[in-house]
């Protein structure tokens, strides 16, 4: 049982991470919309988080130092605070997303307007983070996450024909009548909103807050090999079921309800209840990921100390930066601004800041002077630098794109 | 004995920036800037780590460096940035390493600032979260804000060459040209090496890229992978080195220089 424990920084980080209200939505938008023709973008997207996860966990192993430390070290003041700022605004609008969809989740089981719930969410957000040890606050939601494996049941209960969808899977086109521009434009989405680089910040912080060293190493590598295909099973789960529902009749899928939706068609009411239980808390879990991972960000490109572990009143620079920006996020969410475009928007253009995050990592992992005999070998590089190319003609083409397609 | 080691070491690469922890290994900031004493035959001398809003600021540069200083200049001495002497180092590796415990420090101040008119006032604030670390500490762990200043740190005068102290950021990215007013790139790093009392400045490292010096590349102390070493000693191709004596002036925000240098990365060249 402490074995299984001791995965929950794993999972969730993952789950916060691949099932967030980000991946929900969009999960569930291009399953309805093209069918398993972008499933190819979570299996990428799998490879290429654990690869740098793995990176930055062993990293920050070694060396004590969690990504944002390296990201200011190793590219300078002046270019990390424009990473930071991007980083920053980036997933603090995410954040607003995620209290957003933990309200629109219990809006689904009350009936009572989300915008009701983001102050009560907010509260118990800061509770959450003000009262909880960080290893109670991942086991809650690590192992509440798992309530949206119902997804994966829904999935086999609704008896899809599994050949063909692998068909569609293995040999992805551009289904007939959709622009090939916008089927780029939901392939980065959905790779951005999978591969955000919250999911590093906080891993890595949260390996620097267990007090992992290199003895720990076999501990961070199962958490990240079971956490992250784990999440990449779920967000695979919820576009089978959307597109065995939705992509046949041509439903369009585009909120939070429509995601859950055929999960009830599957399950019923014990479905439906397990999925919302499922969604709150992975947002819940994605709030508190997204939260921490601002005030992770600032503390580390400024060297303040930081972390849950710390006691608050030497760590009152992160709490108080906690604090304003949780405010802000629900004083933002209480706008009326659509959570759900502002997601797609902010994980689309998440997916250009990418190679600024990931390219410090790979950098120290090679250092033979701070690493020694843990610095990459030939798997961990190889797959790098393929991922490095790879997110860097992403970045290259986010804003084209975004242009030509008009966000979708 | 100095905490810096005894081979040649390239400051952007190995020192600035860095995070720096107090006896305890609890952080208190980061290198933020590097002041040198111009006295004495060769080079500048290291003489001190610059920390806090003030220094970083500096080294931004334009309206936002401005706005960052200013928050530094809100302490109430407003004598400039805390400098940290660099024999009160106990050890510059992969972090810098104090010797004295951050009660002793003077700074930060905002740290104990906002424990105090803040997060200190709301209810629970004094109880660790943690059920790892001993509860209570060392019980010396609230209002060290009106400590004296420790002895051992000063503070930094104004930025500026003219009082015989230089700091990093008055170098790093100059431009460097020759004495027809050629351009022959930016300043990307300076080499200090061990020159009886203290380090000082061998040499500049100029480039016209950011990133293949800053990252190490330039200079072999990062490998791999495959690909990105190739494509950064590419861009570090026309990396330069020039000695500290082949400058004529150091004004006007530029360095001018009477060679110009040698390529650099060779394999005598790394540290």
């Amino acid at each position: 049982m402490k074995k299984l424990l001791s995965l929950t920084l794993g999972i969730l980080t993952a789950v916060g991470a691949f099932i967030d209200i980000g991946d929900l939505v969009t999960d569930a938008l291009v399953g309805a919309r093209y069918g398993m023709n972008l499933a190819w973008v979570t299996v990428l997207a799998v490879i290429g988080i654990a690869t740098y996860a793995e990176m930055a966990g062993r990293v920050a192993a070694v060396t004590g130092r969690p990504v944002f430390d390296l990201v200011r070290e190793r590219l300078g003041a002046r270019v990390a605070l424009v990473d930071l700022a991007a980083s920053f605004g980036l997933t603090g609008l995410l954040l607003v997303a995620e209290l957003a969809g933990v309200a629109l989740a219990i809006e689904l089981a009350t009936s009572v307007s989300y915008l009701a719930w983001i102050p009560l969410v907010a509260v118990l957000v800061f509770v959450l983070v003000w009262r909880v040890p960080f290893k109670g606050m991942e086991r809650t939601y690590g192992v509440l996450g798992l309530a949206m494996l119902v997804f994966v049941w829904a999935a086999v209960a609704l008896g899809p024909d599994w050949g063909a969808l692998l068909r569609d899977a293995a040999t992805p086109n551009v289904p007939t009548g959709e622009p090939v521009p916008t089927y780029f434009f939901y392939a980065i989405a959905l790779l951005g909103a999978q591969m955000t680089p919250y999911e590093v910040f906080f891993f890595s912080s949260g390996a620097v807050e267990h007090g992992w060293t290199a003895e720990n190493f076999l501990e961070m590598r199962m958490n990240v090999l079971i956490g992250f295909p784990l999440g990449g099973l779920l967000a695979l789960a919820i576009q089978v079921v959307s597109a065995v529902v939705f992509h046949p009749v041509g439903a369009e899928a585009e909120s939070v309800a429509m995601t859950a939706l055929p999960v009830s068609v599957a399950l019923g009411q014990v479905g439906l209840a397990l999925a919302i239980v499922g969604i709150v808390a992975a947002t819940i879990g994605a709030t508190l990921e997204t939260l921490m991972s601002t005030g992770y960000t600032i503390a580390q490109y400024f060297g303040w100390p930081w972390g849950k572990f710390e006691k608050r009143e030497q760590a009152s620079r992160f709490n108080l930066v906690l604090i304003l920006v949780l405010l802000a996020a629900a004083g933002v969410g209480l706008t009326t601004l659509d959570p759900i475009r502002l997601t797609i928007f902010a994980v689309f253009l998440g997916a250009a800041t990418l190679p600024f995050t990931y390219l410090p990592v790979l950098v120290v992992a090679n250092d033979v002077r701070a690493m020694g005999e843990h610095r990459n070998g030939r798997l961990a590089n190889g797959i790098g630098s393929f991922y490095l190319v790879l997110l860097t003609v992403v970045s290259l083409a986010a804003v084209p794109l975004l242009v030509v397609t008009t966000a979708g | 004995m100095s905490a810096l080691p005894d081979h040649p070491v390239h400051v952007a690469l190995r020192l600035l920036d860095r995070r720096v922890v107090d006896a305890d290994g609890e952080p208190v900031g980061r290198v933020d800037d590097l002041a040198f004493d111009r006295d004495g035959d060769g080079g500048p001398r290291l003489v001190g780590i610059l920390m806090g809003p003030e220094a970083l600021g500096g080294r931004l540069g334009g309206v936002l460096g401005g706005i960052v200083a200013g928050a530094g200049r809100l302490r109430p001495d407003g004598a400039g940035p805390p400098e940290v002497a660099i024999d009160e180092l106990d050890d510059a590796g992969p972090e810098v390493r104090l010797k004295a415990h951050r009660d002793e420090l003077p700074f930060p101040r905002s740290e104990g600032w906002v424990r105090e008119h803040v997060i200190g006032r709301i209810p629970g604030a004094t109880r660790s979260s943690s059920s790892g670390k001993e509860p209570g500490g060392d019980g010396g762990g609230t209002g060290p804000a009106d400590r004296p200043p420790g002895g051992r740190t000063s503070h930094a005068g104004g930025s500026g060459a003219d009082d015989g102290r230089i700091r990093a950021s008055d170098l790093l990215g100059t431009r460097v040209v020759d004495r027809d007013g050629r351009s022959l790139g930016r300043v990307r790093d300076l080499r200090l090496r061990v020159d009886g009392d203290g380090h000082r400045i061998e040499g500049l490292v100029m480039g016209r890229g950011v990133i293949a010096e800053r990252l190490g590349y330039a200079y072999g102390e990062v490998a791999g992978p495959w690909l990105l070493a190739v494509v950064m000693r590419r861009a570090a191709r026309r990396t330069r080195y020039l000695d500290w004596d082949a400058i004529d002036e150091l004004a006007g925000g530029r360095v001018t220089v009477r060679d110009d240098g040698r390529p650099y990365g060779s394999r005598e060249d790394r540290s």
